[in-house]
């Protein structure tokens, strides 16, 4: 019988690799960016049971002060902690957030990979599916949803902004599907008995984590922006509170001209460092993304 | 000697602006069970097409206008979509030409032979898997630690001996291996080459070998088929065909090669040839 030569088979760049989730937890802005994000959550989580149901009415406390050891972060012209505040706030910002996020890339990804992989009449008809939501503005459609919906929730809000957030990952998507598809291991991958759906999930997906990562986080500060700019129009969850609906109240007591800085500098803050750690997981998923980055650098 | 697959008639066209185009116009061919077929012509002779028909992969504007292909007695165009699917790897794996590309970037090597068992519902128990894996690779050539590589990270005759490790996983009785050396180079062809004929003598599997390498078949293959635009011209012993070409399109493919004596010399002791005695005399 043929023996096989042995040269190629001794010197293999044999370098076993780290799992994906290894490289990321390596990763320092990856990492930071997800501390804070946790922190902050856990913290507004675990303040949260600590605070006196009492201690939310307002005038709780007495109204307009600024910081001090009884509300660190003063109080609102309606006898609110700010602080307090701020534990319901965050949570349910993040919330937000997260629904839309995860609701427009998953739609987003399960549409562009059907048209783009399947073609034919089901793309036709995706397509145009895609482009209207596209092209309508999606501000306009949500200040009308929301004002035709009196009293939203906060998770009803995460809905209608996640409605509109799986246009473009769709598109990206299936422009991606439609070239991966050509790609030899594709072919091969039939070649091998693999059916429609699971060359779509096991081939093809891998291809697009990361893209839909980084789609993800996106989503997630555009979905908080959103909710922000809907509250502050008066148009959000007006029963629950979140770090837009505080902007709101500040504002619609004019808490900039008084100079009550505390009442709406906080919300302002919170949403910045938000946004940046979302940004730094998102800068570090980039970073990790690429295996072929990875081994060489 | 048993027929494992048998095709017949086998008419492959394709729609062009200009009416169909017949890329494979009346093939007819049996193939015994542990032989090895080699189907040698110029580029668009219409030799991929066959081997998609028979993995039932002729998409459009292509189509099967006509024909039989049996595989052990089941006409394959018979089948419906699932059951032709599920026929691919476990009866008729293909081992395609590039193998630059033909591993998946994103997916380490464990997965993509995992994948092609998971799809006919083989599924290993967690503490059988490492140890088939290994097995699967050794049988080709390569170390255990292959398996958690990504395709980057392996040259061109790693990748390619990665596909003829997937093509065997499921012991198929037919491998269809289209121009598998083509993209690597000279040491590595014959290197690969040595390893399909040890797996497939392993296997006992029926292979047809596609090529346009006169020496590479001259080396391979038991018997011979010369294609020329869509159809089979010439299909006879590999000795007798060197020796006695009878189409004038074998005798031009001949003359690329070296002379009579050397040729004759090629076949007998070409390192993948087997000894003198085990070539059919024709
Ligand atoms: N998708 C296609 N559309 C039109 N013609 C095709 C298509 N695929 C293959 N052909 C034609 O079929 C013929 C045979 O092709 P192929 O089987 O790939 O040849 P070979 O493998 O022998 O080089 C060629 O002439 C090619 O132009
Ligand atoms: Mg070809």
């Amino acid at each position: 019988m043929a023996t096989i030569p042995v040269e190629e088979i001794a010197h293999p760049p044999v370098v076993p690799q780290l799992g994906i989730l290894t490289h990321l937890l390596h990763n320092r802005k990856f990492t930071i960016g997800l501390a804070v994000i946790l922190v902050l959550l856990l913290v507004s989580l675990i303040g949260a049971q600590f605070v006196d149901p009492a201690e939310r009415r307002t005038g709780a406390f007495p109204a307009r002060q600024s910081p001090s050891w009884d509300a660190i972060l003063g109080t609102t012209s309606l006898g609110q902690s700010v602080a307090i505040q701020l534990t319901q706030a965050i949570p349910n910002s993040m919330l937000v957030g997260f629904i839309a996020a995860t609701l427009g890339t998953v739609i987003g990804a399960i549409i562009g990979l059907a048209s783009g992989y399947f073609g034919g009449k089901v793309d036709a008809l995706l397509r145009i599916l895609i482009d209207v939501f596209l092209s309508v503005p999606p501000l306009l459609f949500l200040i009308l949803i929301a004002s035709l919906l009196r009293g939203v929730s906060v998770p009803t809000m995460a809905l209608i902004i996640g409605l509109f957030a799986w246009a473009w990952p769709a598109r990206a998507v299936r422009s991606q599907a439609l070239s991966l598809k050509e790609r030899q291991f594709v072919q091969v991958a039939r070649l091998s008995g693999m059916g429609d759906l699971e060359i779509v999930f096991r081939e093809l997906l891998p291809h697009m984590l990361t893209w839909l990562g980084a789609n993800f986080l996106n989503a997630f500060i555009t979905a908080i922006l959103a909710e922000s700019g809907l509250s502050i129009l008066g148009l959000g969850p007006q029963r629950d509170t979140t770090l837009g609906i505080m902007l709101y109240w500040a504002l619609r007591y004019g808490s900039i001209l008084q100079n009550f800085w505390w009442w709406w500098l906080t919300p302002v803050i919170l949403l910045m460092v938000l946004f940046l750690a979302l940004y730094l997981v998102h800068l570090g998923l980039d970073e990790v993304g690429n295996p072929r980055l990875r081994a060489h650098g | 000697m048993r027929t494992v697959l048998e095709v017949a008639d086998l008419q492959v066209h394709f729609e062009t602006a200009r009416g169909p185009f017949k890329a494979v116009n009346g093939v007819s061919f049996a193939l015994h069970s542990g032989e090895r077929l080699g189907l040698i012509g110029e580029s668009g002779s219409g030799k991929s097409t066959i081997a998609l028909a028979i993995m039932r992969l002729i998409k459009p504007p292509g189509y099967i206008a006509g024909g039989r292909i049996l595989l052990d007695g089941t006409d394959l165009l018979q089948l419906d979509q699932e059951a032709a699917r599920t026929r691919r790897l476990a009866d008729v794996a293909m081992v395609t030409q590039g193998a630059m590309n033909a591993l998946n970037p994103v997916i380490r090597v464990r997965h993509q032979l995992l994948d092609g068992l998971e799809a006919h519902g083989v599924h290993l128990a967690k503490n059988e898997v490492d140890e088939w894996l290994a097995g699967l690779l050794d049988s080709v050539g390569l170390r255990p630690e292959v398996a958690d590589l990504y395709p980057h990270q392996l040259s061109g005759g790693m990748k390619q001996r990665v596909c003829i490790a997937t093509a065997i996983s499921l012991n198929p009785k037919v491998i269809i291996a289209d121009e598998p050396t083509s993209a690597l180079d000279v040491v590595v062809q014959r290197r690969v080459m040595q390893t399909l004929r040890k797996v497939q003598e392993q296997l006992r599997a029926a292979v047809i070998l596609i090529g346009h390498d006169m020496g590479l078949m001259a080396q391979f293959a038991d018997r011979v088929a010369v294609m020329r635009a869509g159809q089979i011209v010439e299909i006879d012993d590999v000795r007798a065909i060197f020796a006695r070409p009878q189409h004038p399109y074998t005798r031009l493919l001949m003359e690329s090669l070296p002379s009579l004596d050397q040729r004759d010399s090629l076949l007998r002791s070409g390192p993948i040839a087997r000894p003198a005695a085990e070539v059919p005399t024709p």
